[in-house]
C-alpha cells in the first residue's frame, strides 16, 4: 500500500506584511461528493501570474496556507482528473475560510472547440499552407502576431496557438525542432518578417515516422519556413601614400542560404600579397589553407593551416614586392540538412619583386682564411593561375566521400646580375665572378585525393581509404654568362668564361593509397591496422649548350647534361594499439616499409636498384591527472628519401665558382624523434605552466661535402654521415597579478644542435647553443584598450672543430610590444614596436641595433563602421634593415637585402552589406 | 501489492487510480545540448559546424523519495558525442532536501572536486497553467522562471508527482519539473521515463569527498577567474551552478 503523505510547502516564507493572512477551505469533487486528495491549490499574484505559495490537499480535501499579506490573489486548484478551478479572492486580515471549492472531473467538460472557416487558404494534402506575405503585421514584429492573423488559427493571451480548433503541441523551423519544440520560444523569438509560408500539419509520432507503422498518435504542428538568407557584404579600400606607395583591394560575397560567390582584387606595394586568413574565410574558398578536422577515432579534434610556397612573398629577402591578385569562389551546400557541399575557387597572382643586396662573409680552414663579398641585382617576375575543387559527400550515416582537386600554374622570369669577389686577408683578390643570367620557369601540377570513410553500426569500428594522385611538371630555359677571373698573389693568373643555355625539363607522376581501419578490441581499447602503397615516379633531364661559333647555343656538353629517372615503389602494413582512458591514454606500434628504388641513368645507360626495410615503432603516453593538466611522451620514427636532385650525377655549374654535383650513392636517411611535454593552467588561481623538450636525431642524415681549391672555387655534394641532433626546451610560466589584471609571464628556452659537414675531406663538427629567456607582460580590456610587450633576451654560443675563428659568443636582446587604444567612441590608435640589439662583435663593423616602429589612427563612420579612413606610418623612426647574420661553423656572413622601409599610407575603407556581415575569428 | 509497474510513455494506458499520485520512483531526463548554438558565430565555429554534431545527448536520473532527491549522470549517446566532451563531470552529484530547502552537491570544477552546500536557489515562478504537454505520460503545465539573475528558464511540472523537485538544483513548484529548456544555455532536460517501483531509493543520501565549501563562495571565486572569458565564462557559471 501506498503512503500517503501530507506536504506543505513553505517556499516563500518571508514577506514583509504588516498584517498576515491564512487561507482555509476544502476541495470537494462535484459529482462523487468525494475530496480530491491531493489536489494542488496555489496562490498567484493577480497581475502576471507569479507563483507564490502553494500547498496540496489532504486526504478529506483540506487545505491551510498561512503568511500571506492581504491583497487579491488568483486562486489555482488542480488535480490530475478535475477540470481546473480558478478565482479572484480578497483576502483580509487573519483567517479566511473560502468553504467548499468545486471541481468537476474532466469527463464531464465538453471540448469548447471553435473552429474558424476563413478565406480560401492553399491546401497541400493534409498540410495547410499560408503566405506570410499575404498577412499584413507592423514592422518588427514577432511570429506570434503573425499567427494571430492568420484565418483558423488562434493564439490566446497565454501564447497557446490553437489550429483548426486542435491544440498545436509542436512549432518547428524549417523542419527542425527550434528548442525542444516548445511552441512559445519560436513564435515569440523569430521576427515575421523572416517567414515565408506557415505550413499546419499533423506530425506523427517519432516513432512512427522512424518505424513506418503509423500508431495514431499524431501532433499538430506548424512549421516556419524562413525566407531564403540573400545578401553581400564587401569592401572597398584605397590605399595611398608616400613615397609611391599603394594598397588597394576590392572584395564582395554575396550569398542565398548557402550559396556563396565571392570574388576579390588586390593590388599593393605594401607587402600585402594574398588575403589575410580572415579575408579568405570570408572572400576566398573555405579551402584557403585552413583546415579543422576530427581524429579518427572522435577524441580530438586538430587544426592545419597551411601556406603554399610563394603566398608568403611579403618578407624574407625577396625585396619589395608589387602584387597584383585577384580570384572568384563559388560554394554551395545542398541535400538534406545541408550534408553535401561543393567548393571551387579560381585565384590569380602576379608578382614582380625587385631585389637588391648584398653578402659579406669570412672562410676559416685550418690551413688559410679568406673573404667574399657578394653583390645581387635581381628581378623576379611570377605569375600564378590556380584552380581547386572540394567536393563533401555525406552519402548516408555511415559512409561519406571528400574529394579534392587542384590544378595550378606558375610561370617565372628572372633576370640577375651578380658579382662576387674572394679576397685574402689583406684584401688582394683570390678570384672574382661577374655573371649575368635569364631564366624562364614554368611549373605545372595537378593533384587530386579521394577520401572514403566507413563507420560501421559497431562503435569506433571505421574503415577509411584515401588515395591520393599528383602530377608535376617543371620545364626551365636560361642563359647564363659568367666572367671568371682567378688571381695569383693579388695578380691576374687566368680567366674563363662561361655562356651557355641551360634546359631543364622535369616531370613526376606519384599514387598512393592509405587504408585503415579500427576495431574497438575492449571497451577503451582499439586495434588500428593500415597499409600504404606509394609509387612515384619522377625524370630529370638536364641539357646545357654551349654557345658555338654561330652565336647559337646548340653544342651539347656531355658533362653537364644528363638524363635521369628516379622510381620508388614502397609498401607499409602498420599495426597499432590504442587506449583511451579518462586519466591516461597511450598507443604503441610499428609500421614496416619495404621500399624499392631505382635509379636509371639514361644518358649513361646505368641501371641501379636498392632495396630497404625500415620498421617505424611508435609509442606515446599521455596521463591526464587533471583535466587542466596534461602530461605527454611520445617517439616516432621516420624516413626521407633522398630528392632527385641531390642523386642525379650531375655537375650544376649556374654559379661557376660554387659547382654542385650530385651523389647516385645516397642512401635514405632516417630520422629518430623524441619529444616530452607538460601543461597545466588553474583557472581559480589564474596561472599556467607549460612545458616542451624535444629531441631528434638523424641516422644517415644528408649533410655537406663541399673541396675548395687553391683558387677559391668550390664543388660540393651532399652524402651521408651520423651524429647529427638537436634538443629545444622551452617552457613558460604565466599568471595574472590579482588587482591591475596584469598577466605576466616568464620562460626559459634553451636550443642545442650538432651538425656535421665535411670541407676538403676533414670531417667538422659544429655545436650551437642558445639560452634565452622571455618574459611578457600584457592586459586586455575590452573595447578600451590592450597592450602587450615581450622581451627575450638570448646568449648564443657556437663552436666549430675545424677552425675557432669563427666561433661566436654573442648575447641578443629581441623586444616586441604592441598596443591599442580606443577613444571618443569611433577612434582607434594602434602602435607596435620591433627592437633589436645585439653585442657588438669587432669581425663585424656595421651597426645592427635597430628599432621598427609602425603606428595607425583609424577613424570610423556612420552606422555599423560603413566607413573607415586610417593613417598608417611604417617604420617611423626608418631604421629597419634587411639583415641577418649567421655564424656557419668554420664561416660567419652577414648579409643585407632591400626590404620595406619608411612610409605612410592614407586608407579609406568602405564596409558594404546587407542582411550579412563578414565572419571574425572564433 | 508489490507488484513492479514501470511507467513510461508507451505504457500510459496501464496507469491506474492506485498510482494517481506519486512521491518516490526515478526519472530519467533526456539532456540534449544544440552544440552549434553553443559555438556562435565565426570562422572556427563554421567549421566545427560541419564537423560536430547539432546535438549532444545525455542522460540523467532523478531518484526522490521522502521529499528528497539525488540527481546524477546515467549514461549518454557515444554517438552524439563532442571531442570537448572529456566527460569530467559525469561524476557530479546533486542532493536537494525539500523540507530544508538545502543543498549538498558534489560537483567537479575546473580542476578539484567540491562538496558544495547552500540553501536551495530562490526562483520565483509565473505559472501559464493553460498551456499543457505531455512528458513521460504525464500531463504537465507550464512554469517560467529566472535564474542567475537573467537566465529564462521554461519548465513543465505534473502536480501528479507530489515532490516539489526537478533536475539539478531546480525546484519550488507544486509538483515535479519533467521538462525544462533554457534557451540561453541551448540545452533541454526532458524526462523521457519515469520507474515508480523497485527503484534504490537509499541511495539518496548526502554525497560526501571532495572540498568542503559554501556554495555562494564558490559561485563569487568562478564569476571572478571567468569575467573575462565573455559569453562562455557565462555559460560555465551556469553549467557548474545551476
Amino acid at each position: 500500500m501506498k503512503k500517503v503523505l501530507l506536504v506543505l510547502f513553505l517556499t516563500f516564507t518571508l514577506f514583509k506584511a504588516f498584517s498576515q493572512s491564512s487561507i482555509k477551505g476544502t476541495v470537494t469533487d462535484s459529482v462523487e461528493k468525494k475530496n480530491p486528495e491531493n489536489a494542488v491549490v496555489s496562490i498567484l499574484r493577480q497581475n502576471d501570474s507569479a507563483l507564490l505559495k502553494f500547498t496540496r490537499a489532504t486526504k478529506d480535501g483540506k487545505f491551510n496556507i498561512g503568511q500571506v499579506s492581504e491583497g487579491n490573489y488568483l486562486l489555482m486548484v488542480t488535480h490530475p482528473y478535475m477540470g481546473d478551478f480558478f478565482d479572484i479572492i480578497n483576502l483580509k486580515p487573519g483567517e479566511n475560510n473560502l468553504g467548499q471549492i468545486f471541481m468537476t472531473p474532466k469527463t464531464k467538460l465538453l471540448a469548447d472547440v471553435i473552429v474558424k472557416s476563413g478565406s480560401p487558404i492553399r491546401i497541400k494534402g493534409d498540410t495547410t499552407v499560408y503566405t506570410a506575405d499575404s498577412f499584413k503585421v507592423r514592422a518588427g514584429a514577432n511570429v506570434e502576431e503573425l499567427l494571430r492573423r492568420l484565418p483558423g488559427i488562434q493564439v490566446d493571451k497565454d501564447g497557446k496557438i490553437t489550429a483548426m480548433g486542435e491544440k498545436v503541441t509542436k512549432v518547428l523551423v524549417d523542419g527542425e525542432e527550434f528548442f525542444g519544440t516548445d511552441p512559445g520560444i519560436a513564435t515569440k523569438n523569430l521576427r515575421a518578417d523572416a517567414v515565408k509560408e506557415v505550413q499546419v500539419f499533423d506530425k506523427k509520432s517519432d516513432q512512427a515516422e522512424f518505424t513506418g507503422i503509423d500508431d495514431g498518435v499524431k501532433d499538430k504542428t506548424i512549421n516556419l519556413k524562413m525566407k531564403q538568407q540573400k545578401g553581400y557584404f564587401g569592401k572597398v579600400e584605397l590605399g595611398g601614400g608616400l613615397k609611391d606607395k599603394y594598397n588597394n583591394s576590392a572584395m564582395v560575397n554575396a550569398f542565398k542560404n548557402k550559396r556563396k560567390l565571392a570574388a576579390y582584387g588586390i593590388m599593393s606595394n605594401t607587402g600585402q600579397t594574398n588575403l589575410d586568413w580572415q579575408d579568405a574565410q570570408n572572400y576566398g574558398g573555405s579551402n584557403s589553407g585552413i583546415e579543422m578536422g576530427m581524429t579518427e577515432d572522435g577524441g580530438g579534434m586538430y587544426m592545419s593551416i597551411s601556406s603554399s610556397e610563394d603566398e608568403s612573398f611579403g618578407g624574407g629577402q625577396n625585396g619589395i614586392p608589387q602584387n597584383w591578385s585577384g580570384g572568384l569562389h563559388y560554394s554551395n551546400k545542398f541535400g538534406k540538412d545541408n550534408k553535401q557541399s561543393f567548393n571551387n575557387g579560381y585565384k590569380y597572382n602576379k608578382v614582380n619583386a625587385p631585389m637588391n643586396g648584398s653578402t659579406f662573409s669570412r672562410t676559416f680552414l685550418p690551413d688559410s682564411s679568406w673573404l667574399t663579398n657578394n653583390y645581387t641585382n635581381r628581378f623576379n617576375s611570377t605569375v600564378k593561375h590556380a584552380y581547386n575543387l572540394t567536393m563533401d559527400l555525406n552519402l548516408d550515416s555511415s559512409n561519406s566521400l571528400k574529394w579534392t582537386a587542384g590544378i595550378n600554374r606558375k610561370n617565372s622570369k628572372s633576370d640577375s646580375h651578380f658579382f662576387s669577389e674572394s679576397l685574402t686577408e689583406n684584401k688582394d683578390s683570390i678570384n672574382n665572378s661577374d655573371r649575368n643570367s635569364n631564366n624562364n620557369t614554368e611549373n605545372s601540377s595537378i593533384t587530386t585525393t579521394l577520401l572514403w570513410r566507413h563507420k560501421f553500426k559497431k562503435l569506433s569500428r571505421t574503415l577509411s581509404v584515401n588515395t591520393d594522385f599528383s602530377w608535376y611538371k617543371t620545364s626551365s630555359d636560361g642563359l647564363l654568362y659568367s666572367l671568371n677571373k682567378y688571381y695569383d698573389k693579388g695578380l691576374l693568373n687566368h680567366t674563363d668564361t662561361t655562356d651557355q643555355r641551360n634546359l631543364r625539363h622535369n616531370e613526376s607522376n606519384s599514387i598512393s593509397t592509405k587504408i585503415a581501419y579500427t576495431e574497438p578490441l575492449a571497451k577503451d581499447f582499439y586495434l588500428e591496422l593500415s597499409y600504404l602503397f606509394s609509387y612515384k615516379n619522377n625524370a630529370n633531364d638536364r641539357i646545357t649548350n654551349r654557345k658555338d661559333a654561330n652565336g647559337k647555343y646548340e653544342e651539347r656538353i656531355d658533362s653537364l647534361s644528363n638524363d635521369f629517372i628516379f622510381n620508388q615503389l614502397v609498401n607499409t602494413p602498420g599495426l597499432n594499439f590504442r587506449v583511451n582512458k579518462k586519466k591516461y591514454n597511450f598507443s604503441f606500434g610499428t609500421s614496416v616499409a619495404f621500399s624499392h628504388f631505382i635509379q636509371k641513368d639514361l644518358s649513361k645507360d646505368l641501371n641501379r636498384n636498392y632495396n630497404y626495410t625500415n620498421f617505424f615503432p611508435r609509442f606515446s603516453y599521455s596521463f591526464k591527472p587533471k583535466p587542466s593538466q596534461n602530461f605527454r611522451f611520445n617517439y616516432n620514427g621516420s624516413t626521407t628519401a633522398p630528392s632527385l636532385d641531390q642523386l642525379q650525377p650531375i655537375r650544376v655549374n649556374t654559379d661557376p665558382l660554387n659547382i654542385y654535383i650530385g651523389n647516385p650513392d645516397l642512401k635514405q636517411s632516417f630520422q629518430h624523434n623524441l619529444n616530452m611535454n607538460f601543461g597545466s593552467y588553474n583557472v581559480l588561481k589564474e596561472k599556467g605552466l607549460w612545458s616542451s623538450l624535444n629531441f631528434n636525431t638523424t641516422q644517415n642524415a644528408f649533410v655537406q661535402s663541399s673541396i675548395v681549391d687553391s683558387v677559391g672555387k668550390r664543388t660540393y655534394q651532399t652524402i651521408n654521415a651520423n651524429g647529427n641532433y638537436n634538443l629545444n626546451l622551452y617552457s613558460d610560466y604565466n599568471f595574472k597579478l590579482p588587482k591591475s589584471k596584469l598577466r605576466l609571464g616568464i620562460g626559459p628556452t634553451v636550443s642545442t644542435y650538432r651538425s656535421i659537414e665535411y670541407l676538403n675531406n676533414i670531417k667538422n663538427i659544429t655545436h650551437t647553443t642558445s639560452y634565452g629567456i622571455r618574459v611578457n607582460a600584457g592586459k586586455y580590456v575590452e573595447n578600451k584598450f590592450d597592450f602587450n610587450i615581450a622581451p627575450t633576451f638570448t646568449l648564443n654560443k657556437s663552436k666549430a672543430s675545424i677552425s675557432t675563428s669563427a666561433n661566436s659568443d654573442y648575447w641578443q636582446l629581441e623586444t616586441w610590444a604592441n598596443a591599442r587604444v580606443y577613444f571618443l567612441k569611433s577612434f582607434e590608435l594602434n602602435t607596435n614596436v620591433n627592437l633589436e640589439i645585439r653585442q657588438k662583435d669587432p669581425r663585424f663593423t656595421q651597426n645592427n641595433n635597430y628599432t621598427t616602429w609602425n603606428a595607425g589612427l583609424t577613424k570610423r563612420f556612420f552606422k555599423n563602421n560603413a566607413l573607415e579612413v586610417s593613417f598608417n606610418i611604417n617604420d617611423i623612426l626608418d631604421e629597419n634593415r634587411g639583415y641577418s647574420r649567421n655564424f656557419n661553423s668554420y664561416s660567419f656572413t652577414e648579409n643585407y637585402y632591400t626590404t620595406l622601409r619608411r612610409f605612410w599610407l592614407l586608407s579609406l575603407r568602405w564596409n558594404i552589406s546587407k542582411n550579412g556581415k563578414p565572419a571574425k575569428g572564433f | 501489492m508489490k507488484q513492479a509497474i514501470f511507467i513510461s510513455i508507451f505504457f500510459i494506458s496501464m496507469r491506474s487510480e492506485a498510482q494517481l499520485f506519486i512521491n518516490a520512483g526515478k526519472i530519467e531526463y533526456e539532456v540534449k545540448v544544440n552544440n552549434h548554438k553553443t559555438f556562435g558565430d565565426g570562422i572556427w565555429a563554421e567549421m566545427m559546424k560541419d564537423k560536430l554534431p547539432q546535438f549532444s545527448t545525455k542522460y540523467y536520473g532523478l531518484t526522490f523519495d521522502n521529499n528528497q532527491s539525488l540527481y546524477k549522470f546515467e549514461r549518454k549517446d557515444e554517438t552524439t558525442k563532442t571531442p570537448f566532451d572529456q566527460g569530467e563531470n559525469e561524476d557530479d552529484i546533486w542532493y536537494n532536501d525539500y523540507n530544508t530547502q538545502t543543498f549538498i552537491d558534489k560537483k567537479f570544477v575546473f580542476d578539484d572536486t567540491y562538496n558544495l552546500s547552500d540553501s536551495l536557489m530562490k526562483i520565483e515562478w509565473k505559472l501559464s497553467p493553460n498551456e499543457t504537454r505531455e512528458f513521460a505520460g504525464f500531463m504537465c503545465r507550464k512554469a517560467t522562471g529566472v535564474i542567475f539573475d537573467s537566465v529564462y528558464v521554461f519548465a513543465f511540472y505534473t502536480d501528479e508527482i507530489t515532490v516539489s523537485g526537478g533536475p539539478m538544483g531546480l525546484h519550488g513548484l507544486p509538483g515535479m519539473i519533467m521538462a525544462v529548456t533554457i534557451p540561453r544555455m541551448h540545452t533541454s532536460w526532458i524526462a523521457t521515463k519515469l520507474q515508480v517501483n523497485g527503484v534504490n531509493t537509499s541511495i539518496i543520501k548526502a554525497p560526501t569527498g571532495g572540498k568542503k565549501r559554501k556554495g555562494n563562495e564558490l559561485l563569487e571565486k568562478v564569476k571572478k577567474a571567468t569575467s573575462d572569458w565573455g559569453n562562455w565564462g557565462q555559460q560555465s557559471v551556469w553549467n557548474i551552478f545551476l
